[in-house]
Formats: C-alpha cells, structure tokens, sequence
C-alpha cells in the first residue's frame, strides 16, 4: 500500500500528547505512574486478591519470619505480625484505608475547595485581599496540626479522620485556586479577551482555566500525599483508624513495641507506605516537570 | 520599608488576635463543661469553680466571656491541666525551649548541608552527581516521617547502639531545667559534671536532630538546584560574563544571593513542615518538647494543655512567618516594589 | 587595519532531520575605530554571531571558522579561561531590554564598582574602595548621568530602562574595551532616548577609538556615524558596504526590499501597493538550500539553489547571481 502521505510534514503534537511524550521519555515517570496503577488496583481488588482474611489468626505462626528468612514459609509471603495475622493480606486489605481514603477525601476536598477557589480568584477589592490573607495564615500551619484540632473536637474514629482531612484540604485547594487565578487575570491574554467581550464564565473557563492546570496538577498530587502522610500519622499516633483495622500507619504503631523481635513489621508496612508516597512524588514533579517545560518552549 | 514593617506587624497582631478568638470558640465546641475546658478547674472542686466562674465572666454574654478569656490569655494565666493539675504557661515554655531546640538544630543542619549540594547539583546539571542527589532527595523527601524515625532508632539505637532509644538527658545528672533546652540549661547550671552532661545530652540529641532535618533538607536541595538553574538562565549573568567576571566570582556575587532570595521566600514553609513533623518526632524519641505534650493531652481530653499547645504552635509559626517576611523584603528589595505596585 | 576579521563563520546546531546551519559562513571585517552596523531581522542570526565573538558558546553549537582574529589572537585557537580573559579585557556588550541585564539583589554601584578592573586601581585597601567609588562615579558623569549619587544607591528595578542602559554603557567602558557590541541597544526606547545613547555611542567612539559593532533591524535606523553595514539573512551575509552605497545603489534584492520598505513612507506615489518582501521568514527547521533569499526573491533562478559567492566591487561586497545593476569588473 502507497503511504498516503508523501510530504513529510512537521507536526506539532498537541498538549497532552506532548506531555505525554515528557514523561514517557523519563523512566523514572514511567515507573512511578506503573506502579501508582498497580497500587490502585491491588486496592480496588484487595477482597479478592489477599490470601487470608486481615483479621484471621494463625495461633500456630505467631511471629513468622517472612518466606525469604531461613525461617519462612511460603505459605505466609510477608510473615505474620505477634497475633500471627498474615502480613501480606493485611497490607493489601490497609491499601483501601492507606491509599483509597486520602483519595476520596482528595476528591471531596477539590470538588468542594476548586469552585471556591475560582469564585475568589475572580473576585476582587478589599474581600479578596482580606480572603488572601486568611487563607495565607491557614496555610502557614501545618495540616497536620489541623487535623489534630479537628479530631480533638471529635474524637478518633475512621469517618472522623476522613472528615478532619477534607476539612483541612478544602483550604488548601482554595488558596492553590485562588493564587493561581490571581496571578493569570492580569496577563495580557486575558485582557485580550476581556477586551473582545467575553463574559466572565468563559474567561474563567476557557481563557484560565487551561492555564492553570500544571499547578492545579501540583496541587492534586500534593495534595493526595498530603492526605496519605497525615492518615498515616493519626494512625501511628493512635488517634485515627482505630487498631484491628489493617492501616498501614497503625500497623505502623504496633510494630514498636515488638520491633526487636520482628522487624518485618515494621520495615513492610512502612516500605508499602513510602512506595506509595515516592510514586505519588514522582509523577507529581514530573508532570509539573513537563508542563513547565512545554510552557517554557511554547 | 518602615511603611511595609508598620503594614505586616498590624497584620500579624489581627491574625494573633483572630487566633485568640478561635481559640475562645474552640472551647464552646470542645466535649464537656466549658468552663473547664478553659480553666482546667472541675466542677466538683467546689469554691475554686464558683471563683473561676466569677474570673470568667460565665454569667454574662459571651462578649464580656471573651473579653476575660483574653485577658488571661495575655496575663499568661492558661489554666491549669486536668491530669497534673499544675499551670499550663509554666509548663509550656521549657517545652518550647525544648522544641526550639530541635527546630533550630535541624533548620540549621538542613541549611548548611541542602544548599551547597543544591547549588553543586546545579552547576552539575545532568551529571552523574547531579542524578544520584536528585533521585537520592526525591525519594528522601517520600519517606514518612515517622517510619525514618523508627528505621533509624532500629538501625541506631537498637543494632547499633550508638544512640540511647528516648528521652532528653540521662535523670542522673540532675540538671534543673531553665529555658527547657537541654545545652542551654547545662550552660546554665552549676553542676561538676557540666562537661560530662554535656556530651550525654549531645549523645540524646544527634539523633533526633538527624531524622527531622532531613525532609527540610530534601526539599532544601531541590529547591536550591531549581532556584540556581533559573538563575544560570537569566540575562543579568550573561551580562557579568560578557565583562569577563571570573566564574568564582559570579557564582559567589551573582547568582548565591539571587538563589538565596527564593530560598528565604520558602523558609516559613519549611519552617511550618518542620513543626508538623516535630509532634511526631517528640513523641517517638519521647522528647519533652510542646509536640508530644500535644499528642499526650489529646489522649488524655486535657482541654486546657491542648489549647496552649495549639495556641503556642500557631503563634511561633505565625511569628516566624511574618520575620522570614520582613527579612526578605528588606534584603530584597524588588519585592517591596512588587508588594506596593496595586494592581 | 582590522582589529576583528571573522572569514566564513558557521553555526550548526542538531535538529531532528540532521545539523541546521544557524550561521552561514559569515564573514565580518571590523577596522580599529569604525562602526559598523549588521542589520538583519529577527532570527537572522545577528546575536548569534555577537555571542560567537564573545565566546558564549551553548555546548549544543557547533562553531567552525576559517578565521576568528581578535588582534593579533586566534579566539578558536584559546581555551576558554583565556579567551574570557581577552574577551573581557578588550571586548564589551550592551543588550535589548539593559533592566534584564543588571543582577536585580545587588545596588548599581556595586555592580558598577565590580566592573572596575584591580589594575587600574592604586594604594592599599581602603585607598583602593575610595578609589573604586570615585571610578564609578566617573564612568557615570562619562555616559551623562549627573546624579551618581542616587543612582548608585538603586537598585534596577528603580531605573528607566534609558537609564539603565547608560549604567550597562558604563559598565561595558569600565574597562576602556577596543570593542562595544550593541545587541539592539534601543530596539524597545523611545526616538528620545535612543538619539541620546546613540550620541553617547558615538562620542565614546570619537573621544576613545572605540569600535563599535551595532546590530540592529532597521535599515533607516542606523547611526549616522555608521562606516559600513553588512546586511545578514537568514544566517547569511547579503551585502556590505558603506550607508551611502547601500541606501543609493544597493546590489542585493534584498538591500533594495528593505530599503524600499523603510523609504515607502516617504516617497511611494498614493494608492501604490506598500512594497513588501513576499512571504515569511523560514523557520529554523525549514531553511531553504542555496541562497536562503531565494523563495522570496523575485529576481530568483534556477542558479539560485546555488549559495552565491561574496563578490566585490571595490568596497561594496555583495552575494548574489543576479545582482540589480550590471556588473561587470568584479573579482
């Protein structure tokens, strides 16, 4: 078959594509986004896929060794912890609380928190600069702190910590919102457009809006690790997912006491934790990485 | 720049004051008897509770509940705690000193080590260095504080011994503590065994210090490489060499303090993630600093410890907020032309 | 006697279908004291060539030349520290948009004082900050500022950009350099301000035998001292020779385009067509073979995928096949 186009002809590939194309071209990215997949769906499928149920008790294997210690079995991949629960099920069943409820309450929190942050930016004059400050100084502390306050007025229970982080990250999405639009109405592309009479819905949507993804991609990566690191934090402190549940925080917390004899159990959980963490990092910079560099050469 | 000092500094007291206020409306929301979540006074202790009652106004609107609520809280009268029963202000400040300590230490290790390999990185660009800092940095910064801590007090204190497992100084030197800061106090104190305590406090302390300064550290780095590879791009530095300026001289004249400028610009954020990590630092290496009294009073529903902490965390980070401000608009003065410019 | 002689410079960088020649073997001659003007547009690769010279080489360029004479140095042949040092002792620049130029975190008189080179400085220590101060202020009565105190003190971002492009001028005459390279100096400055940092270019050129390249866009917006312009396209010399000659009898299609455009204001009858070059300027990608003129010019043919050779006509240099009037006795 002849090819159809004979004209070798230069095209430019459209943002995404060229996005796309960054990060396919760094391996790093590449593996950080495979594995933030994989992650996603061994929590998606986590009933199915663990060998054991989290909470089941092997009396007879207390304490095992993971399979590749000369005293493991292959029976319990990632040992047992001191109640001889299989650590392998646990932390897959711990994704869903570890992984899947920082992202719902990202969800929540920018489904909740971009609207407002929109609604302020295009608003000006003393309320938005009053509102600028406000959230500057909610900002300023630390979300951790926060969520503290927040369970402290409630008390620690899993909808509680759910509750505490999107209360905590509604600001924050405002504030990245807000800050972002700020700083794009006073450029001249949107002067131009106010100049040709668009109305103010669609300079939001369609003149800002599509400049102010990089650093609304930040802040949704940020964000979710955010949500993951204080999840986890409230767990190992013992004031957030409450102990039988497998968290991986928690278990975290209860591999203190036993961590001359059973390392494992502590090195596991928290190395699920920080993969989940690194690969979240990882594709959040580089696809910042790579907006940046397309603005750049734009 | 005295007109932008005058405008931050009234801005820093209605914001300490608007905490003031939240704090005040924490305590309607707060579980139990309100009264004593302020005071840290039961109702069963019968006459000191009519007295705090009188004290606090209770009686009367909120307005005048606040307004005596905030005369405490400026006379330094926060109460007492539910579970020791003794003052929280004097508890509280040499648990600040002993916070402050760790704080200070970590920023400053974090600084001297983050920058100059931030700025190497730099100049490396995609060398073989420049990568292994990078990736080393990126997944430093990913590892959970507390997991650090843990790995480190496995690898350290339990394998290796080279650090004790908790706590600020061994009991038996008997050193009465001052400003809360363990090298301060020992300065301080008239004990024969100065030099000695000296070196088990550092003993105590390296530890901590290590583990929280390196997600400033991590950050540092990056944050420095990226601030100088802007730097290396801007015109002003073609310009130097084009007058033949040595490259020593342009690194060291140029492009450090322009690099520094976006640094000072994220010290306050460093400043509040250090804090948030701190609680967790304290309470893992039992640290007798505001963190782990924090976590403590949480547990134990000591309402009137958990405001102070609450209320102290907050102000010193609003407070070193607004001076990285002030010093960065008076060492860099474009800024202050972009503060006034209205747009 | 020529102080800069630059014989068939090429800049190639590797793009995606093989190397693209940003510079064409070009060649520049600048003799001890003249002005000469490189007038090209945009892209044109005119600050390539200023870049060149200073020894500002991406490591992504490739730069080959038969000859790239400093004096008596051959720049090619030095290794980079000291042919910073030549460059910087003898050589100077001057930007588009100076307020970019200047470090923003440190005062004008500082960055001033740092220009001022140790030798020409006397005494010891404090004798010799006194010194570097009164210097400073010297240069900037020479370039016309009278407040040197005020100015001194600002910091960049204070000044106009006339001003802040005296202070570069300052700064690049610190060192009494043979050679001022003014990148579009005035490109984005009012005709008042430009008049004023032309006046002082070529009084600096009277008063010191400073030569002086200028590299501009305009045709008709030249020095008036200017001795000769060389007009650059596309990575390739067109024609040089001096304002007279090019502006009465250009040889070039292209000199004449670009004359002609620049004189429509004045003497096209009404209701012509404006006189334009057709098309655009091809994209770095996409360069045409030969003489890059070629698609746009209308006196193209078929010789024309053929580079012309630079031929000479006593002092008027040209390359074309076709040239505008009979030529018949060059060499």
């Amino acid at each position: 078959m002849p090819n159809a186009s004979i004209y070798y002809q230069q095209r430019e590939p459209s943002p995404l594509q060229q996005i796309w194309l960054h990060m396919s071209a760094n391996p790093l990215a590449l593996a950080a986004l495979y594995t933030l997949a994989l992650l996603l769906l061994m929590m998606v499928f986590s009933p199915l896929i663990t060998p054991f149920s989290p909470d089941q008790q092997f009396a007879a294997h207390i304490s095992q060794p993971p399979s590749w210690h000369h005293d493991g079995q292959i029976r319990f991949l990632f040992g047992t912890d001191d109640l001889g629960r299989d650590l392998l099920s646990r932390i897959i069943a711990g994704s869903v609380y570890s992984l899947g409820y920082p992202l719902l309450a990202v969800v929540i929190a920018a489904l909740i928190g971009i609207p407002i942050g929109a609604w302020a930016g295009m608003s000006r004059g003393v309320q938005s600069s009053a509102l600028n400050h406000f959230l500057d100084v909610i900002n300023s502390i630390p979300s951790l702190l926060l969520v503290l306050l927040v369970i402290a007025i409630l008390g620690p229970a899993l909808q509680h910590v759910l509750l505490a982080i999107v209360v905590v990250l509604v600001p924050q999405f405002i504030h990245s919102v807000h800050s972002a639009i700020y700083d794009e109405r006073y450029q001249d592309y949107v002067m131009a457009s106010r100049l040709n009479g668009c109305s103010r819905w669609y300079i939001m949507t369609r003149v800002i809006f599509p400049n102010i993804t990089a650093p609304l991609v930040m802040q949704v990566t940020l964000a979710l690790s955010t949500a993951i690191f204080d999840i986890a934090a409230l767990g190992f402190l013992g004031l957030g997912v409450q102990a039988p549940a497998p968290e991986w925080g928690t278990m975290l917390a209860r591999s203190l006491e036993h961590v001359y004899l059973s390392p494992w159990t502590m090195i596991l959980p928290g190395f699920a934790l920080f993969l989940t963490l690194l690969s979240i990092n990882v594709l959040g910079d580089s696809i910042r990485a790579a907006i940046q560099d397309r603005v750049r050469s734009a | 720049m005295i007109r932008y000092s005058i405008r931050r500094l009234v801005l820093l007291l209605i914001t300490l004051w608007l905490l003031s206020l939240f704090m005040f409306a924490l305590q309607q929301l707060f579980p139990g008897d309100t009264l004593t979540n302020i005071s840290g006074i039961r109702p069963s202790d019968g006459v000191a509770y009519e007295l705090a009652y009188q004290h606090y106004a209770m009686s009367q609107s909120w307005l005048s509940q606040y307004w005596q609520f905030f005369q405490h809280l400026l006379r330094g009268d926060w109460g007492q705690s539910l579970v020791t029963q003794r003052a929280v202000f004097n508890d509280i400040m040499p648990q600040l000193g002993a916070t402050l300590e760790l704080t200070v230490l970590a920023m400053i290790i974090s600084l001297v080590i983050g920058v100059p390999l931030g700025l190497y990185a730099a100049v490396q660009q995609r060398g073989p260095l420049d990568r292994v800092i990078m990736a080393v940095s990126l997944s430093a910064y990913s590892i959970p504080a507390f997991w650090l801590a843990q790995l480190a007090l496995l690898l350290f204190a339990v394998k290796l011994g080279w650090a004790p497992i908790s706590g600020q100084l061994n009991p038996l030197f008997n050193i009465p503590p001052v400003s809360g800061s363990v090298l301060v106090d020992i300065f301080l104190s008239d004990s024969h065994y100065r030099s000695a305590a000296f070196v088990d406090a550092l003993h105590h302390l390296w530890l901590p210090v290590v583990v929280l300064s390196i997600i400033p550290l991590t950050l540092l780095i990056r944050i420095t490489r990226n601030a100088t590879l802007d730097v290396l791009q801007q015109n002003y530095l073609r310009a130097a060499r084009s007058r033949g300026l040595s490259e020593s001289r342009i690194m060291i004249k140029h492009v450090m303090p322009n690099a520094m400028q976006v640094i000072v610009r994220q010290l306050g954020l460093q400043f509040s993630l250090l804090m948030s990590n701190i609680i967790i630092i304290e309470t893992i290496f039992n640290w007798p600093g505001i963190g782990s009294s924090l976590i403590k009073s949480i547990y134990e529903r000591d309402y009137p410890v958990m405001l102070g902490g609450l209320f102290t965390l907050a102000a010193l980070i609003l407070l070193v907020n607004v001076a990285v401000e002030l010093y960065h608009a008076w060492r860099y003065p474009q800024v202050r032309k972009e503060l006034y410019a209205e747009r | 006697m020529n102080i800069l002689d630059i014989r068939n410079l090429t800049i190639e960088i590797d793009g995606d279908n093989g190397p693209i020649r940003l510079v064409d073997r070009l060649s520049l001659q600048i003799a001890e004291g003249e002005i000469h003007t490189l007038v090209g547009e945009s892209g044109s690769g005119k600050s390539l060539l200023a870049k060149a010279i200073l020894g500002f080489i991406n490591p992504r360029w490739r730069v080959t030349a038969d000859r790239l004479w400093w004096r008596h140095y051959d720049l090619l042949a030095l290794n980079p520290e000291q042919r910073r040092l030549v460059t910087g002792r003898d050589m100077a620049m001057i930007f588009q948009n100076p307020g970019s130029y200047l470090d923003p975190n440190a005062s004008i008189g500082a960055q001033l004082q740092e220009c001022i080179p140790n030798s020409e400085l006397k005494g010891v220590y404090l004798r010799r900050r006194a010194d570097r101060k009164t210097r400073a202020a010297r240069l900037l009565h020479r370039v016309g500022i009278k407040d040197h105190e005020g100015v001194m003190r600002a910091y960049p971002f204070e000044l106009s950009d006339g001003v802040a492009q005296k202070v570069s001028i300052a700064m690049a005459i610190a060192h009494n350099p043979k050679l001022l390279i003014a990148d579009e100096p005035t490109t984005a400055m009012e005709p008042q301000t430009r008049s004023q940092i032309y006046r002082l270019l070529s009084k600096l050129n009277a008063s010191h035998g400073m030569s002086v390249l200028m590299i501009t866009q305009d045709l008709t917006a030249i020095m008036p001292e200017t001795k000769r312009i060389s007009m650059v396209y596309c990575g390739q010399l067109m024609e040089v020779g001096t304002p007279q000659q090019l502006l009465e009898q250009p040889l070039h299609p292209y000199t004449e385009a670009m004359r002609s455009m620049s004189l429509a204001n004045h003497s096209t009858p009404v209701k012509t067509r404006l006189p334009t070059l057709g098309g655009a300027i091809p994209t770095m990608a996409n360069l045409p073979i030969g003489c890059r003129l070629g698609p746009r010019c209308q006196y193209a043919r078929r010789a024309c995928i053929e580079t012309p050779r630079l031929r000479k006509l006593k002092q008027h240099q040209f390359a074309c096949h076709y040239p505008l009037i009979e030529v018949k006795n060059y060499d």
